[in-house]
């Protein structure tokens, strides 16, 4: 294309041309002096004297494309010219970046495999005045960038490294999503745990169909069953499944005392349900043998115990007043809880 | 599932549309180098692998001024600046070749440390240029980790002093350094000596408001332009290939205008050794301090090469007008002549230097272009111009910006008989 064009402006000229070949194969021939202001083409030219004819064209890199190349020459071609005055460049230069984004970002890459300096810095300057001053999603926009950090990796919160008031503002936003996140993942908990409350239900009725004489296993799911009830309440907050975890353990013990005890109460649990949520059974039993003063000296250990979480329980024979210590710690630790859990085994 | 965009739609884009970021990373470098630095951090919430592009930027470019958070708490914006700044250089992984800093408008409120740990920083990053635009407010003492930087080739610093001894004896020096501009700097004893010893390789030497007690010496095989202003006692050079001087001497003065110092500057060996210059700038009081009998005149070798000159002088001053006129007398080949006067409310008795020169030989050959700052219309000065006019053959354009001249001697200006015929008088 440019073959023809240039033998009608200049037909009777002596330039010398020189033939450039793109990776794609097509061939050019351009001025000489217009081709020798890249640094790249000069070399070629210069020491393994390739260019002079259609047959030796001097091979591109693979970045530059025709299009990219016509600009590129185009450039040459202006600037190459010693005559102009440095306003005359600056508004040629502003010009000549008024392009479509793709296409610059194609020439930028041309100009860098060709190592022509000037032209790298304008289009790399005429890129960042784009990116400037943009959201991330314009950008991503523009550039056609995929939107591939996760969720998690968004929300780490840039802490302090960028004040930019945009940012805190996206930052907040996705505090808010996070919490949003978490709170779907908490409604999808407390429908796991109400389906298996309805569970519940259903196998107390069998207990209760099959009367109190049933097996100790029978009353213990029954005492499980119970705790669970009336600890969700309490739990559904925190969404833990570490107090499941704990509280299977606690009941696995409370069971066997329960089972113990509480023989004569196990045909009306639902009466015990609504008052107490604190207590995990029906401790009557176990109170009863208990004085205020040893109450408050329980409770002082428990505080005790909350501070330095590794000491041992000594009483542990009134296993009904540590049940209610460890469900009051219900609301603190989770691993305290566990600890305490572990020691009853 | 619910966490990021599903992975087979991801993968599509990037095929078929992403060009940006499959530029090479000297590209993507230089794209966010031309950034603010703070939205080149932000770059790091594009993408995947856009996610550290910014910890390997080679150019950084800190300013107090972007952090100006407009609600006039000035202490708070310090803070978060030094915070940000340190952050970005604690998680920057990578060499950094160019570190600026622009903190001239605001005071920082720490001590100078932050610059100290910024300096040890890039000393392990091999820096090669720095600009630290720091206020005067701040002034600090280089830090020793600024001689351990091996790679400096460019080096600008501001509002900081130099100690004696303060060059670690075995130090390598600087040998890649090119330019070293110092501003509102003070020296003690021999720093300045040293550091330019160990700078084999410099070409440009600036130091402008210099402060310093003794003399200088400087002692440089490869400089090529040296501008030193400020106080100073006396300048020893020795620089042969020097072609641009520029020297302005202050004198300390009282409240009267009247120099309580005596200008110790020995002018004459000075001029001696700058044989080869192309441009000299003498400004400043450095003209008072010429003797009498001017040495220069037993000089014989010529300023072959001066082409521009460019004074401070007081034109009514003997001295300072036999000066002036042995350089002009020295330097056939000057093109360009640059004079700032001034004019001193003394009683000395109107000289009829200018006029009384002989006319024979042509002191302007070559002049071409000749500009006058504050010309006063003094007697003086008249009569140099008038000498000018009359002697200088290819003379184009004679610019004088005025303080307000009088009608008549402007027209007697205008009226002066001009050698050259495209001699051109702009009054400006």
């Amino acid at each position: 294309m440019s073959e023809s064009e240039l033998s009608v402006i200049k037909p009777e000229s002596l330039k010398t041309y020189i033939w450039l070949q793109c990776f794609d194969g097509s061939i050019q021939q351009v001025e000489e002096e217009v081709a020798m202001f890249c640094p790249m083409i000069c070399r070629e030219i210069v020491k393994n004297g390739t260019g002079s004819s259609k047959n030796h064209a001097i091979a591109l890199p693979e970045r530059v494309n025709p299009s990219s190349l016509s600009l590129i020459l185009d450039y040459c071609r202006f600037h190459q010219v010693p005559g102009r005055s440095n306003k005359e460049r600056k508004s040629f230069d502003e010009k000549f970046v008024r392009i479509d984004t793709e296409k610059l970002c194609e020439l930028t890459s041309a100009a860098d495999s060709l190592q022509l300096k000037p032209l790298v810095d304008l289009t790399s300057r005429a890129l960042a005045r784009i990116i400037e001053g943009k959201t991330p999603e314009e950008i991503r926009d523009i550039f056609h960038l995929p939107d591939d950090l996760t969720e998690e990796e968004k929300l780490e919160p840039l802490k302090n490294l960028n004040d930019d008031p945009r940012i805190r503002l996206l930052n907040r936003l996705y505090a808010k999503k996070r919490k949003e996140l978490q709170e779907r993942q908490k409604l999808k908990d407390i429908q796991v745990k109400q389906e298996q409350k309805d569970e519940r239900s259903l196998d107390e009725l069998l207990c209760f169909i099959n009367g109190d004489g049933g097996s100790g296993g029978g009353k213990a799911g029954k005492n499980k069953k119970k705790n669970k009830r009336r600890k969700d309440p309490k739990n559904l907050p925190k969404a833990d499944p570490e107090h499941v975890n704990k509280d299977e353990g606690a009941r696995a013990v409370s069971c066997n005392v329960g089972a113990v005890n509480n023989i004569s109460r196990a045909p009306c649990p639902s009466s015990d349900v609504q008052g107490d949520n604190e207590y995990p059974f029906e401790d009557g039993d176990l109170d009863d043998g208990l004085d205020p003063a040893m109450q408050e000296e329980l409770d002082r250990e428990v505080e005790d115990f909350a501070r330095r979480l590794n000491s041992v329980w000594p009483e542990r024979m009134h296993l009904g007043q540590e049940r209610r210590i460890e469900s009051q710690l219900i609301g603190g630790n989770g691993s305290l809880q566990r600890f305490s859990g572990f020691n009853h085994r | 599932m619910d966490h990021g965009s599903s992975p087979t739609k991801v993968r599509k884009s990037v095929v078929d549309e992403d060009f940006i970021s499959n530029l090479p990373e000297a590209l993507k470098d230089k794209i966010l180098c031309c950034l603010p630095i703070k939205e080149a951090v932000g770059t790091c919430l594009l993408s995947r692998s856009w996610r550290y592009t910014w910890a390997s930027m080679t150019e950084l470019m800190f300013r107090r001024a972007d952090f100006a958070s407009g609600n006039g708490n000035a202490d708070d914006d310090t803070c978060r600046f030094l915070k940000f700044t340190d952050m970005f250089l604690f998680l920057h992984n990578g060499p950094i070749l160019k570190f600026g800093l622009n903190t001239i408008e605001n005071e920082m409120v720490s001590t100078g440390g932050h610059l100290s740990r910024w300096m040890l920083m890039l000393s392990r990053n091999k820096i090669k240029e720095i600009q630290l635009w720091t206020s005067i407010r701040d002034s600090y003492k280089i830090p020793s980790c600024f001689f351990s930087c091996h790679e400096l080739e460019y080096v600008y610093l501001r509002a900081c002093f130099f100690t004696s001894l303060q060059l670690p004896p075995l130090s390598k020096g600087f040998k890649q350094l090119r330019t070293l501009r110092l501003e509102y700097v003070s020296v003690q004893g021999s720093s300045l000596e040293d550091l330019v010893a160990s700078c084999p390789n410099l070409e440009k030497l600036s130091i402008c408001r210099l402060c310093s007690k003794s003399n200088i010496n400087i002692r440089s095989t490869k400089l090529k332009m040296l501008t030193i202003e400020g106080r100073f006692i006396h300048l020893n050079l020795h620089a042969p290939y020097l072609t641009s001087v520029w020297i302005g001497l202050e004198l300390k003065s009282d409240t009267d205008g009247a120099l309580t110092a005596r200008c110790n500057f020995n002018l004459s060996p000075f001029i001696a050794s700058l044989s080869d210059v192309e441009t000299i700038r003498f400004h400043g009081q450095i003209l008072e301090c010429v003797e009498h009998e001017f040495l220069i005149l037993k000089q014989p070798r010529l300023f072959n090469r001066l082409t521009e000159i460019s004074l401070e002088i007081n034109l009514g001053n003997l001295k300072q007008a036999n000066f002036a006129l042995s350089l002009f007398q020295h330097a056939p080949n000057l093109r360009l002549v640059k004079l700032k006067f001034i004019s001193r409310n003394s009683v000395v008795p109107t000289v009829h230097f200018w006029e009384s020169l002989n006319r024979d030989v042509c002191l302007f050959q070559n002049v071409d272009v000749v500009s006058l700052f504050n010309f006063t219309g003094s007697f003086a000065e008249l009569a140099f111009l008038k000498l000018l006019l009359e002697d200088a053959p290819v003379l184009r354009k004679v610019r004088i910006s005025d303080k307000g001249l009088d009608k008549d001697v402007l027209k007697n200006l205008l009226m002066m008989r001009r050698a050259s015929r495209d001699a051109e008088i702009l009054i400006l």
